[in-house]
């Protein structure tokens, strides 16, 4: 093809467009027009000898295809130098605003993520960069004259571009004010504004293209899918975020617990935005969204100005409950969502992690995940006394910080069965320091000073709900570490003692961390719940185990010990009692036979619906069929209360996470209504607080008939109708096995009929002279501190028994636990420090090398007598 | 005040006369001229136009055959279609439609017809027998 000269270029679209206006035509009539005749002139201009075709040509062309033609301008004649420096100018600004500065912006925001940070993240996705791309990639080829493609390839590309830009463009429209004045105010403002500029550009290159080609009628209807295309490819990537964003408003506008928004979310949702949502509030600021979020919100900007609307930020408590009702999982037991802040000289990370903001310090609740907290390191020991029935056990973790401030850890710890915290420490300076135990008021009020006024070093504890302890230490220095430690007294029951575990926590695990585990014991057992059932093997005159497990078995449901010969606590046994008056001093536990009453009536079984129950669904319907129709209810608990049957239960289809209240509310008038029939709630988490607390906490005070339910966590997770309801007395922990299985309807049974069991009765003497019992360690007292501290149907108040737990170092629903940095500290909040001699430990037994030692001293001792004989 | 001869007063306008009326003639005849050419085969824009231009007599400049085919085509005569070129710029072809057959055949009998007329003034033929044999008007 010949070569055209710019100048005759321009002055062929000029003749066509003055031909095409001279016939009277407009739009695709007269690009047709513009079309036919353009390629005539180019058939012709192909005849001749000519290598270029320069104006002097193309007059003579138009002169012999237009009779009477006249030319415009002296052919011949230089352009006027304006002309040409506007030209040049034009040409300089396509490639900067089309291609130069879109790379730029587009390189920047990815290696500092300056935008992401502030208003949103326009690149969050391999998908949106390689999309951002194509548009000065386009432009490129674009204004190179578009070699080596078809005018469907060219109109199909510039078309993507349009679509592209045009969208980013709408995107940072809504910032052009503050665009523009930070532009000459401040030098800054070009990064917001590029977009702007970029799809105007994008669209004038596409126009100089158009005016050139042999087809443009070709070209036009390519660009138009084009067009098509990057809409498509944009909704396929922003509809789901799209769809969240907007059902997700709808449901934390509403005042409905369980809006229609709701259940469309459960039907589709994006987990990501949702998250994303459930952290944008930490920063203080209503923006730092994804698109989606931007879309819905950076319109009222400019609206704001001029009083048209207000900008509302997400209530993110609200925000956090959808994302548990939508997918069924409490919102920090997932990763938080990258900041993408960036890093290296042009990064912002730093920066925007000091405003990061966690509401929750030295608060009740665990709440978000904090970025670069994570538990470095976890060990627990323990030992099994298989006389006593009663073990202890020490938790040691180690948190690293690695952001840039301060940060709190805290997490709730699912406990044994009656197990209670015994011991806390906090490695101060490298010397482990114990903590004072007093009521719950004092030692939060300690903690809430030292750590959150005075920014020192306190480990707090305290209980949370049945069982569950609370541990919350602050502060985990920036780029630096804390050690803290908590014991956990608590009986063998049936023979099995279940690991405590993390049912909920604010931080991360590290991606080296194992689980250390030592076990020890006076008896033989395993540990079942781990990847492989392990025994213990001889250790002296003892058992011991030693293992370390993956990261997930922090959290992980089901792990015990279990004696390879449960027995019942059939023999006496006793301990010295250091902290009992002298007459006292000697705590004698004898066992007895006691009876429980019956709970007649039909037992009422409520099922959580949530979706993390799906998992359990075969194990439920075993337990739901170990029992009869006769004498159980099934109570769907799916954000209302429903009356299955197994059969409907098996075709159910778990999704969300579902209220349970409504079932538990139900569960308990049927069971007033029937004169106390047991109930058994079968749950997994939920993390979302009562809706009618009052109402709950009215039928389970009231009435003649005070219902107690026996709740069942059949998947690990924060509960925070549990915790409503643990401290009015009717809520019962059951160990997993206990509803696991066939072993539902034989407990179920159990309930109903009185029943004789073995128990166990309390004296105190004031010496051991005389006892047939065994002397075992002074666990035994924490134990019976424990029943006595915590059994309301005593006349004690709550201060004695709150003192009385806090002298035999107990965490109990009336006492916690403290470890504050300095004596000065203590004596300032009225507490006392731990003494560590007082403070329970792990047991020695003998080393096998010192046993083994023995045995070869006795084997050489015996050989050496043999050859003098 | 100057008095032009007669003579070359009366030429002068003799010529715009025929200069008006072959402009005319050329208008009327150029459409014909167009679906003739695309009835009989397909025709790719360029040559047709070249081809057009040649005819003796239809002396138009070439690019006044673009709109008239532009407008063929809106009136549902004509149909086009582009091809890819080697050469150059893709082609685009050209062909009459069913109706812009049946239209050139109108045309064609129409304008034989007044040339058979013509024709016949000259060999002195009266016309008005011809209409008086026929019906009559009411």
């Amino acid at each position: 093809m010949k070569t055209w000269t710019t100048q005759a270029e321009a002055r062929l679209e000029e003749y066509l467009a003055e031909r095409a206006q001279r016939e009277g035509l407009q739009g695709e009539d007269a690009a047709e027009l513009k079309d036919d005749m353009r390629r005539h002139i180019h058939e012709e201009a192909e005849q001749a000898p000519d290598v270029a075709i320069g104006l002097m040509h193309l007059e003579n062309l138009l002169g012999k295809l237009d009779a009477g033609y006249h030319p415009s301008v002296a052919v011949g004649a230089e352009e006027p130098r304006s002309f040409r420096l506007w030209r040049g100018f034009s040409r300089f600004w396509a490639w900067t605003a089309g291609v130069v500065l879109p790379l730029g912006v587009l390189v920047f925001e990815m290696i500092a993520h300056f935008c992401g940070g502030v208003f949103f993240d326009p690149v969050p996705s391999v998908w949106h960069a390689l999309l951002l791309a194509m548009v000065p990639g386009c432009n490129a080829w674009m204004l190179c004259g578009a070699p080596r493609g078809k005018d469907t390839t060219r109109g199909m590309a510039s078309g993507m571009a349009i679509g592209i830009a045009g969208f980013y463009g709408l995107l940072f429209l809504p910032l052009i004010h503050l665009s523009v004045v930070a532009l000459l105010w401040l030098g800054m403002g070009l990064l917001s504004l590029t977009p702007i500029l970029a799809a105007i550009q994008t669209w004038r290159i596409s126009r100089r293209i158009w005016k050139n080609l042999a087809d443009p009628a070709r070209f036009i209807r390519a660009r138009r899918w084009g067009i098509a295309a990057a809409i498509a490819i944009l909704v396929l990537l922003e509809a789901p975020g799209l769809w969240t964003r907007v059902n997700l408003n709808a449901a934390v506008s509403s005042n409905d617990p369980t809006p229609a928004a709701i259940t469309r979310l459960r039907w589709f949702h994006s987990e990501k935005t949702l998250l994303k949502a459930c952290y944008q509030g930490s920063r203080g600021t209503e923006f730092a969204t994804d698109i989606a979020g931007w879309m819905m919100q950076s319109w009222m900007i400019p609206a704001s100005m001029f009083n048209l609307a207000r900008l509302q930020s997400l209530d993110s408590e609200k925000v956090r409950e959808v994302f548990f009702r939508v997918t069924g999982k409490p919102f920090n037991s997932l990763n938080p969502p990258e900041t993408r802040l960036g890093s290296g000289p042009f990064g912002r990370g730093d920066f925007l992690e000091d405003v990061e903001f966690d509401a929750h310090v030295g608060g009740d609740d665990v709440a978000v995940r904090v970025r670069g907290l994570d538990l470095a390191e976890s060990r627990f020991d323990g030992h099994l006394d298989a006389v006593s029935q009663t073990g202890y056990g020490e938790w040691t973790m180690v948190f690293k910080n690695a952001s840039a401030v301060q940060r709190e850890a805290r997490c709730q710890v699912l406990l044994p069965p009656h197990g209670r915290v015994s011991r806390l420490s906090l490695w101060v300076d490298g010397t482990p320091q114990e903590a004072a135990f007093n009521s719950v008021g004092k030692v939060k009020a300690a903690y809430r000073k030292v750590a959150v006024v005075q920014r020192q070093d306190p480990v707090l504890a305290t209980m949370v709900g049945p069982d569950t302890v609370m541990i919350q230490c602050f502060p985990v220095p920036a780029q630096g570490e804390m050690k803290i430690r908590f014991g956990v007294t608590a009986p063998v029951t049936g023979g099995t003692w279940e690991l405590p575990r993390i049912i909920e926590r604010n931080f991360g695990t590290a991606g080296k961390l194992g689980h250390a585990l030592w076990l020890q014991g006076d008896a033989a057992f395993k540990l079942a719940g781990s990847e492989q059932p392990q025994s213990s093997s001889t250790d002296g005159p003892g058992f011991s185990l030693s293992v370390s497990l993956k990261p997930e078995f922090v959290s992980s449901n089901g792990i015990s010990v279990s004696l390879e010969k449960p027995t019942t606590p059939q023999e006496t046994v006793w301990c010295e009692d250091n902290r009992a008056k002298p007459e006292e001093r000697i705590l004698i536990r004898e066992p007895q036979m006691v009876t429980r009453p019956a709970r007649p009536g039909k037992a009422i079984v409520v099922i959580d619906g949530s979706s993390s129950m799906a998992s359990q669904r075969e194990r439920i319907l075993k337990s739901v069929n170990s029992t009869t129709q006769e004498e159980t209810i099934l109570l769907l608990a799916d954000d209302s209360a429903r009356k299955i049957t197994p059969e409907e239960l098996a075709a159910y289809r778990f999704t969300g996470g579902r209220d349970n209240e409504p079932a538990l509310r139900e569960a308990i008038r049927i069971a007033k209504s029937n004169g106390g029939g047991p109930i058994v709630w079968l749950h997994g988490p939920q993390a979302v607080k009562l809706a009618q607390g009052e109402e709950l906490q009215q039928l389970m005070e009231r009435g003649t008939v005070r219902p107690v339910i026996d709740e069942c966590a059949l998947v690990t997770g924060p509960n925070r109708l549990v915790e409503a309801l643990y401290r009015s007395g009717c809520l019962r922990r059951i160990a997993d096995p206990s509803c696991g299985e066939e072993n539902l309807g034989r407990f179920l049974s159990k309930l109903r009929e009185p029943m004789q069991e073995p128990g166990w009765q309390w004296r105190r003497a004031a010496t051991a002279d005389g006892l047939s019992g065994k002397k075992v360690w002074d666990h035994l007292a924490r134990v019976w501190a424990i029943e006595t501290a915590e059994d309301s149907t005593t006349s004690a108040n709550d201060e004695t028994r709150s003192t009385l737990a806090a002298n035999y170092q107990l965490v109990t629903p009336l006492s916690g636990a403290v470890v504050l940095e300095t004596q000065q500290q203590y004596a300032d909040h009225g507490l006392v420090a731990g003494d560590p001699s007082a403070s329970p430990q792990i047991p020695s037994i003998p080393e096998p090398s010192t046993m083994l030692l023995f045995i070869l001293s006795i084997t050489a001792a015996a050989m050496h007598r043999k050859r003098t004989v | 005040m100057v008095v032009m001869p007669t003579g070359e007063h009366d030429k002068g306008n003799t010529r715009e006369t025929f200069e008006n009326w072959t402009v005319q003639m050329r208008k009327g005849v150029l459409d014909l001229c167009i679906l003739k050419a695309l009835s009989a085969r397909e025709w790719y824009g360029y040559a047709l136009v070249k081809t057009l231009v040649a005819v003796p007599g239809v002396g138009v400049a070439e690019g006044s055959i673009y709109p008239l085919l532009a407008r063929l085509k809106r009136q549902g005569l004509v149909t086009t279609r582009l091809e890819e070129s080697n050469e150059g710029p893709a082609r685009k072809y050209y062909l009459a439609t069913a109706e812009g057959r049946a239209l050139a055949e109108e045309m064609e009998l129409y304008f034989a017809e007044m040339l058979r007329g013509v024709s016949g003034l000259q060999a002195g033929v009266d016309f008005t027998l011809k209409t008086a044999n026929g019906p009559k008007p009411e």
